[in-house]
């Protein structure tokens, strides 16, 4: 249903008329995202109501206000990679943040930036090395930090130094469902951004869990997020074209390709690396991804693959960088690495200057990952992930492998022999994060319904082995979609999408935060414990 | 059946305790927080005794309040705040469930103390992280959810840690558990699949043991925990940066954030480092005498496969740096060793608890605050002193940077003697004057214990709404701890 010509009118008196459309020309554009075929069966989702461009906190406020007054859902997003950020079963109100994109802060002693929603990783990376610090990078340069750390997920490349994006946010600005707006930690009392949590309980338990709630609890208008050192130089010089550009590896990084002759071999590696605490970053590829990573094209991809050189040496295998502030500091990492790899058998595979570089960038910004997933067929899902002790993860990389391949061999989705993605949550941190990249075609229904399948099937595995809530417990895949993960696992997990729900009755009283990757506001009933 | 009877049926009779001097020391603790004895106290043995004792206490309208660690307490949390309440105390609940390794947990119930785990870790090859010193009756579990500061900064990602996962009863009786423990599968199942509890976060899309932390008992009680641990260090080597010029310490300590070197990191004045090695008042004002004004103290580690490589090469590092600023680490200064200290901070305090050791009595004063903003809050501190005739020589500081430096906890320790009115007196007023100046100046009070709360949650009324609104989801009845905090 549209929005009535009451209801428009009061939102251009918010943001003045060059800010809100309804032109259908227009909102096709928010039609059309990664993963819809999946779940509407079309390329293109439902179009929004209309599409508002609000510019600060207070037209954000007036916006969400409202909508309660009139009852018209709404959905904020910012980079809007996925169809959780812009899709939904009908229309809806677009609350699109791309006019707030201001690095408000770089507070460089204290290590933390003050932003708003639109500020993509890329553009806090640039700003952050001049004064010798980055943030994590997000999925890639494009990616809201904003979004990522209070919304989404909150994965990236490098997260064993840089920390996952959940546990990022320090000071936060919240415009609540009903219009109400909070401010989380120090910054609620007016001491300033540096930490989010207190006086007493942290709220930060709301605003977001493993997973952000994807919309369905209000808009995230600024957040201080935490920075990291970074010891490369201040600016870097590209070379060659996006998406293809490398940079020359800086001299306090090292970058390897480590080769293991088994899992668990492998996995022990990954083990040691994390414990002893050497990695920039590190994460288990799988030889399509590296080869994918490597080439320009899939037609040179292709020409590699059919070698089958990749698949033989590389089956087991782990893309390590290791940064360090002094070169005393390098070779200290560079003889526990020695270490390790005499403990796991593992060598270093060799790999030329170009892929090194492909391979840093990265790491650092997350450019690269879309080549290695998409480019191949179109798409991918992955909504098999879990993250919990390693030896958990290497058993449901086991399970998962062998219904992927069973895909893959009928032609259904690309055999592409990949194990699961295996990063590790935080540097001394022993667990990790493990999902599988199941490459489809987006214009072939029965690969579509492949994909679709084996996301089903792993989900339902994941939660019968008790591996851990697929799906990223809400905010992406297919099972996400409609809380349909929340009420399969919710009865296996102390019904704790029972408690979700209170948390979405109790701050969206009148359910306009649009809700299809949260949870939906129905009746409420007690746990049954 | 009388009260006593009925928990009595729950508890067993041997674990309630009614007699007046149980419920005198129950009262009160070492803040000034207003006595009021409980109805009773009860020591449950399981997590079955808790949910029965929450499940009666939401029929009657019972308040409840939990308690874990033993005498002496300080912060007034544990102090019922209306009549009628029956003191929970979980000290009886000492199980060290399991210690794993590979992952480098520990899953711990209440009433398990500093000096329990660590043996216990020990033979696994691990340690804790451990809070400045903690007295020897404290809980790892209640340190962990009061999210007392560990002097590991490197390892503190987020202040969350290094909690885990969470089991609970909620107020209003439901078992839950935090972050992966929640499932699928029972406990039991997850460590056959290899899970081992160490993804805090979650379940899904909410942060349940966000809520819990910081809460005082207010939302529920919790009976057992996973903690993030460490390898046991097999070379350990410990720095004093002693100087005059707290500025100068807190730009290498920036400088050492940066670098990633070492791993307790943490900066204190003569007066607080004196109270933690001497074993008495005496001998404290005498060491303090030759200790410097401040000092930064660095401990550097080796735990894995090249100890002694990793500390050697940090030890250059610390010194190379150190030069930066005309500072020079040493393993000894006049009236310390490093070593000795290294040692304290790996260990709970013997008796008496340092903080206790020099006058007897000890208030303390803490909130979180940028690293860079420390020395205003310690002027306004000795300025406030010389006011309330507090003597500024007795003002012990504890800085400890957190989150990986992103910010830090102000710590200052007030010793005083009970015995002594006037002191006493003194100390009221100067402890509540010092505190709403230094919140006057932008310190926060993140965990707002006693009089901070009013203080803290009068500056943030969309807090106050937002936190009702969870306590009402996870304690409809208000019988946890009722009167802390905001509700």
């Amino acid at each position: 249903m549209a929005l009535t010509k009451e209801a428009y009118r009061a939102l251009e008196d918010i943001v003045g008329a060059r800010y809100l459309t309804e032109e259908a020309a227009v909102l096709e554009g928010y039609c059309f995202v990664w993963g819809n075929e999946m779940f509407f069966g079309d390329r293109f989702s439902p179009r929004p109501h209309a599409v508002i461009l609000p510019g600060s906190t207070e037209e954000v406020q007036a916006i969400v206000k409202l909508c309660n007054r009139y009852a018209i859902e709404y959905k904020a997003h910012a980079s809007g990679f996925c169809s959780a950020a812009l899709a939904g079963p009908k229309g809806f109100l677009s609350i699109e943040l791309r006019r707030m994109n201001r690095i408000l802060e770089i507070d460089e002693k204290n290590m933390f930036a003050v932003i708003e929603p639109c500020v993509t990783a890329g553009e806090l990376l640039l700003e952050a090395m001049k004064k010798g610090l980055r943030s994590y990078s997000g999925s890639s340069p494009t990616s809201s930090i904003v979004a990522s750390a209070t919304s989404y997920i909150g994965l990236s490349s490098s997260q064993i130094s840089a920390g996952y994006g959940g546990r990022n946010p320090l000071g936060v600005e919240w415009v609540l469902p009903d219009g109400e707006i909070l401010r989380l930690g120090s910054l609620g009392t007016g001491a300033g951004w540096f930490t989010g949590d207190g006086p007493g309980p942290s709220l930060r338990g709301i605003m977001r869990g493993h997973t952000g709630p994807s919309g369905g609890l209000g808009v995230i208008t600024k957040a201080a997020v935490k920075l990291v050192p970074w010891y490369g130089p201040a600016k870097m010089e590209t070379k060659g074209k996006p998406p293809s550009y490398t940079v020359d590896v800086p001299e306090n990084f090292r970058v390897f390709t480590l080769i293991f002759p088994s899992r668990e071999k492998l996995y022990e590696a990954f083990g040691l690396i994390n414990e002893e605490a050497i990695a920039f970053a590190c994460s288990r590829r799988g030889p399509f991804t590296m080869v994918a990573g490597m080439t320009g094209s899939n037609k040179e991809a292709w020409e590699i693959w059919k070698e089958g050189y990749f698949q033989k040496k590389c089956a087991n295998s782990l893309a390590l960088i290791m940064d360090a502030s002094s070169r005393r500091e390098m070779d200290y990492k560079e003889k526990v690495l020695e270490k390790i790899l005499e403990r796991t058998e593992g060598e270093m595979f060799p790999e030329n200057a170009h892929g090194q570089s492909a391979r840093f960038v990265h790491a650092l910004t997350g450019q690269g990952g879309v080549k290695g997933v998409f480019r191949a067929t179109g798409s991918f899902s992955t909504g098999a992930n879990a993250d919990e002790a390693l030896v958990a993860m290497l058993k449901a990389n086991e399970m998962g492998y062998e219904v992927k391949q069973t895909f893959g061999k009928r032609g259904v989705v690309l055999d592409d022999d990949d194990p699961t993605w295996l990063t590790a949550t935080e540097e001394n941190t022993s667990g990790a994060h493990q999902e599988f990249a199941v490459r489809y075609d987006p214009l072939d229904p029965q690969s579509i319904k492949g994909a679709a399948e084996i996301e089903a099937i792993l989900g339902k595995l994941w939660l019968e082995k008790n591996i851990d809530i697929a799906s990223f417990a809400g905010a992406f895949g297919l099972l996400a979609y409609g809380g349909k993960i929340h009420e399969m696992a919710g009865p296996k997990c102390l019904d704790y999408h029972i408690w979700m729900r209170k948390i979405k009755n109790a701050f969206d009283p009148n359910c306009v935060s649009e809700s299809s990757y949260y949870i939906k506001p129905e009746e409420e009933t007690s746990p049954q414990k | 059946m009388s009260l006593d009877e009925v928990l009595a049926a729950i508890v067993g009779s041997g674990c309630v305790f009614n007699d007046p001097s149980t419920l005198e020391a129950y009262s009160k603790d070492e803040s000034f927080v207003h006595a009021i004895r409980p109805r009773c106290v009860v020591k449950p043995k399981n997590t079955g005794e808790v949910q029965a004792i929450v499940k009666w206490a939401n029929q009657t309208r019972t308040p409840l309040v939990p308690i874990s660690s033993g005498a002496h307490r300080f912060r007034g949390d544990t102090v019922p705040s209306v009549g009628g309440a029956i003191a929970v105390d979980l000290s009886q609940m000492k199980r060290i469930i399991k210690i794993d390794r590979p992952s480098r947990v520990a899953m711990i119930e209440p009433g398990v103390t500093f000096g329990e785990l660590i043996p216990e870790l020990g033979k696994e090859g691990l340690s804790p992280f451990m809070p400045l010193v903690p007295r020897r009756s404290k809980s790892v579990v209640a340190s962990c959810l009061e999210r007392e500061p560990i002097t590991i900064p490197r390892a503190h990602w987020e202040t969350q840690d290094p909690l885990l996962c969470t089991e609970i009863i909620y107020g209003s009786g439901d078992l839950f558990r935090t972050g992966s423990a929640a499932g699928p599968g029972t406990i039991e199942e997850q460590w056959e699949t290899g899970r081992t509890q160490v993804r805090g976060m979650g379940p899904a899309q909410v942060d349940f043991a966000k809520l819990i932390q910081g809460a005082q008992g207010t939302m529920g009680i919790v009976t057992w925990v996973t903690v993030k641990c460490k390898l046991l260090p097999k070379v350990k080597k410990g720095f004093f940066v002693p100087s005059e010029d707290l500025d100068r310490l807190i730009d290498l300590t920036y400088r050492l954030m940066w670098k990633k070197v070492g791993a307790e990191c943490l900066i204190l004045n003569g007066h607080t480092l004196a109270c933690i090695l001497a074993k008495d008042a005496e001998k404290a004002i005498a060491l303090r005498e030759v200790l410097p004004n401040w000092a930064l103290f660095l401990g550097i580690e080796g735990a894995g496969l090249l100890p002694n490589e990793k500390v050697a090469y940090e030890e250059t590092e610390l010194k190379e740096v150190a030069q930066l600023f005309g500072l020079t680490p040493q393993m000894v200064i006049p009236g310390a060793t490093a070593e000795v200290v290294s040692d304290a901070l790996s260990q709970p305090s013997p008796e008496p608890y340092w903080k206790l050791r020099y006058k007897g009595g000890c208030q303390d004063i803490f909130f979180i605050t940028n690293l860079n903003r420390t020395p205003e809050f310690i002027n306004k501190m000795n300025e406030l002193a010389g006011r309330y005739k507090y003597p500024g020589i007795d003002i012990g500081v504890y800085i400890q940077p957190t989150v990986q430096g992103t910010n830090c906890h102000c710590e200052f320790h007030l010793s005083y003697s009970p015995q002594r009115s006037i002191e006493v007196d003194r100390m009221r007023n100067f402890f509540t004057a010092a505190s709403k100046a230094l919140a006057d100046m932008g310190a926060f009070f993140s965990r707002p214990y006693g009089p901070w709360a009013a203080m803290g949650y009068s500056r943030a009324a969309d807090t106050v709404i937002a936190l009702r609104k969870v306590k009402n989801i996870f304690d409809p009845n208000g019988i946890m701890n009722p009167g802390k905090l905001c509700f």
